[in-house]
């Protein structure tokens, strides 16, 4: 019932 | 220190990404400078930064949804957010 933990990541973008 | 969004920070959700492909779970991080577009643990980071909870709290909570959580890797995002201005220590 757990899903996998995979390293926290994210993109980043200059700038519903 | 316990992690929370700073003021004028939102997490959201991109439902364009996910009108057009649905095997995405899109979330975005809205903020003055920019747009962050974490994946899903990042996500689940975020979402768990209420200024309450402490990084081994954060982390005690994902290993409820996830196998293998490493603090350290709680810690280490937080930080890059705390960089970018995302995140402060509340």
């Amino acid at each position: 019932e757990l899903k996998v933990w995979t390293t926290p990541d994210f993109e980043e973008y200059a700038t519903m | 220190m316990t992690p929370r969004l700073r003021r004028g920070v939102r997490l959201t959700y991109d439902r364009t990404r996910q009108t057009y492909d649905r095997t995405r779970q899109t979330h975005v991080v809205l903020f003055p400078e920019g747009v962050l577009v974490p994946n899903a643990t990042a996500t689940a980071v975020l979402e768990l930064c209420d200024g309450e909870r402490s990084i081994p709290d954060i982390a005690a909570a994902l290993g409820e949804r996830y196998a293998g959580v490493r603090e350290d890797d709680v810690g280490d995002v937080l930080a890059r957010l705390v960089d970018r201005e995302v995140v402060e220590w509340a």
